[in-house]
């Protein structure tokens, strides 16, 4: 006897929708490019008002300005890489992958404070507020993705997530990418576009 | 500690997804605070919100007397700055945006077949936030705060307090949006997604990338006033958000409300359902005012999205009387309110295209104040009463009844028109927006008591929609389907049970899913019958 498959047998049709996952990731990135973007006409406008800018003697340090961007641009590959491990449920890869991405970005942390504490520029400045309102924004968005980024990981290491179901870290890396991307943009805006000092 | 190299593999064992249950909430004030159901969250962003208003009403209503004569002085210029600023901020982002997010929050996961909304804690965490918030930016008026304010502190307050509401609202519109995008039931894809959904869609999508825009404006007012010592805050970073073109986006779900309404309440469908979803997407598209944000950079832009922002308007307008034409229906209140709110949306539009072009210098006098009541006050806020009137069977298992509509849309009505008619021709005399005391030598004292008639009238309607609300308890319980629905809320019960659905719900075929199921039933029934 031949097995036919009854039409009830089937199985359900596919969903036409991302996953909700996905969505609120994108959705929070839409919102935080353009929260940065806000800053980033007012940091402009304050530009254009001012007759000198950046302030005489001040001087971002260029190599770590280009770390910063150079390390976050890396970050992206070693998240992505931790996606891609666990789709093959390769998980010794994939927490390694994880563990790189947050030094990465602890790195980065560090190397901004380094800047900050370089450059010399007061708050209470035309400057000074609008570099560090910038910064700072950009620096409590990466802290925030790499918390999310730590929960997950830590989820992994519990066991979570199969190759089937990876919603969550592609949702938190697809984050994790719009991170990098704004601090690509910000770092040539606010770092070298300002003149740097090597 | 030990870490897990091979996710166990506990799926085999379970070939069938296991239905999902639900822990009843705790009882009384616990399971309020502690709440994560969509539908105590909604209804908890509704209330707030109404109490908002009464706030918001009763100090335009006071902006409204004190404009009356320029020998009236019951306020100072301080004082009635401070009021001007509180009307708009309160109206708008403590009544006017929270009051369509409970009522999205609410019905948008039944619209869409969910079984609650997408991030539920994100949901309720955006709740207190805005509660908290709120009431931390009413405060700061007492203080002194505001953007003209005289204490520096609670200038800094009132900015952190408006930051913080405008996050809560992101947030809140971040569940919402996913549970529309995400969460949907099987075969809805964004065509067959009921225009409600669909309006909030657009209008809270856009809104999500332009609240961010305005807390960055606020960030660095908060900056430049505290730490570079900037007299006061100014009224800038906020009054955009109001302005031509933002206001029709915050209308867009109030709209979308309006559309659902009419096409049911008549008894029909749309003839054509992508022009009407084509015309909210519009609406809202032009509305995305965040590059208005920026002063100076606009002025062409805001010419080109204010005149052609009347064309939504007018088709969205034009498909809603087409739909009432086509219709058999009794004059229930959710119809006239809906009808009512699309008129004066369009004529709202309608205003703005007169108020966008330089040669008639309406730019700064109260046309733009009229505008902005046509368009939120009426527009908006009547999208929203209807809503509340249409869904008050599913939120609270009671309908508002008929009469007590009646007498809500006459005061409200009223008062929208009273208020804004004397503004429009005070605007063609030049009078400058938020000057108490305008010497002219044109008699403008009965345009004045005019609109303060209006202001009174529009918080008595505000008044008697609470108090319905709160009379709702008395009521008799409503049926599941009241009105003949055409979406997937009103499928289930009044209120919705845990879960919303008793059971999975079937794959959806159509834009209006019950009433093709209704259609399929009668042509079996009448195949049956048939010899």
């Amino acid at each position: 006897m031949v097995d036919v498959a009854t039409p009830a047998a089937l199985p359900p049709p596919p969903l036409q929708r991302p996953g909700v996952l996905r969505v609120g990731a994108l959705l929070s990135l839409g919102a935080s490019i353009m929260l940065v973007g806000s800053l980033l006409g007012n940091y402009f406008a304050a530009r254009q008002a001012a007759e000198v800018w950046p302030p005489e003697g001040l001087s971002i340090p260029g190599t770590a300005a280009g770390l910063v961007i150079v390390t976050m641009l890396m970050s992206s590959f070693t998240a992505q890489w931790a996606v891609a491990a666990l789709r093959v449920n390769d998980r010794r890869n994939a927490y390694v992958a994880f563990g790189v991405t947050l030094v990465l970005g602890a790195a980065v942390v560090n190397g901004v404070a380094f800047i900050w504490s370089q450059i010399g520029a007061e708050v209470a400045t035309e400057y000074g507020a609008a570099f560090y309102t910038v910064t700072v924004a950009c620096l409590v968005l990466l802290v925030g993705a790499m918390v999310a980024l730590a929960v997950i990981a830590f989820r992994a290491m519990a066991g979570d997530f199969t190759p089937r179901d990876t919603e969550l870290v592609s949702a938190g890396v697809t984050y994790w990418h719009g991170v990098v991307a704004i601090w690509t943009v910000v770092g040539y805006l606010v770092f070298f576009l300002e003149g740097v000092t090597l | 500690m030990s870490i897990t190299e091979t996710r166990p593999e506990t799926e085999a064992a379970s070939p069938t997804p296991a239905a999902p249950s639900f822990v009843p909430e705790p009882p009384g004030l616990v399971g309020w605070l502690t709440t994560g159901d969509h539908k105590r969250i909604g209804r908890l962003w509704i209330v707030t919100a109404l109490v908002f208003l009464v706030v918001g009403g009763v100090a335009g209503a006071v902006l409204s007397v004190e404009r009356v004569d320029a020998g009236l002085q019951m306020l100072s210029g301080e004082a009635f700055t401070a009021l001007f600023t509180l009307h708009g901020t309160t109206a708008v982002f403590l009544f006017l945006v929270p009051a369509v997010l409970g009522i999205a929050t609410y019905v948008v996961p039944l619209q869409v077949g969910a079984s609650n909304v997408a991030f539920p804690r994100v949901s309720a965490l955006a709740y207190w936030l805005f509660a908290l918030g709120g009431a931390v930016l009413l405060a700061s008026y007492v203080a002194g705060g505001g953007p003209g304010g005289t204490d520096p502190e609670a200038v800094d307050l009132w900015l952190v307090s408006l930051a913080a509401v405008n996050v809560a609202t992101s947030l809140a519109l971040l569940s919402v949006l996913a549970t529309a995008l995400g969460l949907r039931a099987p075969g809805m894809n964004l065509r067959r997604t009921p225009i409600f959904t669909w309006s909030v869609v657009v209008g809270g999508g856009l809104m999500l990338l332009t609240a961010p825009v305005l807390v960055g404006g606020l960030v660095s007012t908060y900056i430049a006033h505290h730490y570079l010592g900037a007299p006061t805050a100014g009224w800038g970073p906020v009054a955009w958000w109001f302005g031509i073109p933002h206001a029709y986006l915050v209308a867009v779900p109030a709209a979308g409300a309006a559309a659902e309404i009419v096409p049911v309440a008549c008894r029909v469908t749309y003839r054509r359902h992508g022009a009407a979803m084509g015309a909210i997407a519009a609406l809202g598209i032009l509305g995305f005012g965040a590059f208005t944000a920026a002063a100076g950079l606009h002025e062409a832009l805001t010419i080109g999205v204010g005149v052609a922002a009347v064309l939504p308007a007018l088709l969205f307008l034009g498909l809603v009387l087409d739909a009432v034409r086509r219709g058999t229906f009794r004059l229930a209140a959710p119809l006239l309110f809906a009808l009512a709110s699309a008129v004066l949306l369009a004529a709202g539009a309608v205003v703005g295209g007169f108020a966008v072009i330089e040669p008639l210098e309406l730019a700064g006098t109260t046309w733009l104040v009229a505008h902005v009541h046509l368009t939120l006050l009426g527009g908006a806020t009547l999208g929203v009463v209807a809503a509340l009137h249409w869904w008050a069977p599913k939120i609270w298992g009671r309908a508002i009844p008929d009469p007590q509509g009646y007498v809500q849309l006459g005061l409200l009505l009223a008062g929208v028109l009273l208020l804004s008619l004397p503004d429009l021709l005070l605007g063609l005399l030049g009078q400058p927006v938020g000057i108490a005391d305008w010497e002219t030598e044109t008699a403008t004292v009965p345009l004045g008591i005019i609109a303060a008639t209006g202001g009174g009238l529009t918080v008595l309607g505000a008044l008697a929609v609470i108090a319905s609300l709160v009379g709702l308890r008395r009521g008799e319980p409503a049926p599941d389907d009241p009105w003949g629905g055409h979406t997937l809320e009103w499928s289930t019960g009044s209120p919705p049970p845990p879960g919303n659905f008793d059971g999975p719900v079937p794959p959806i075929t159509s834009v209006t899913p019950l009433l093709a199921a209704e259609t399929a039933a009668d042509v079996e029934l009448a195949g049956e019958a048939a010899p």
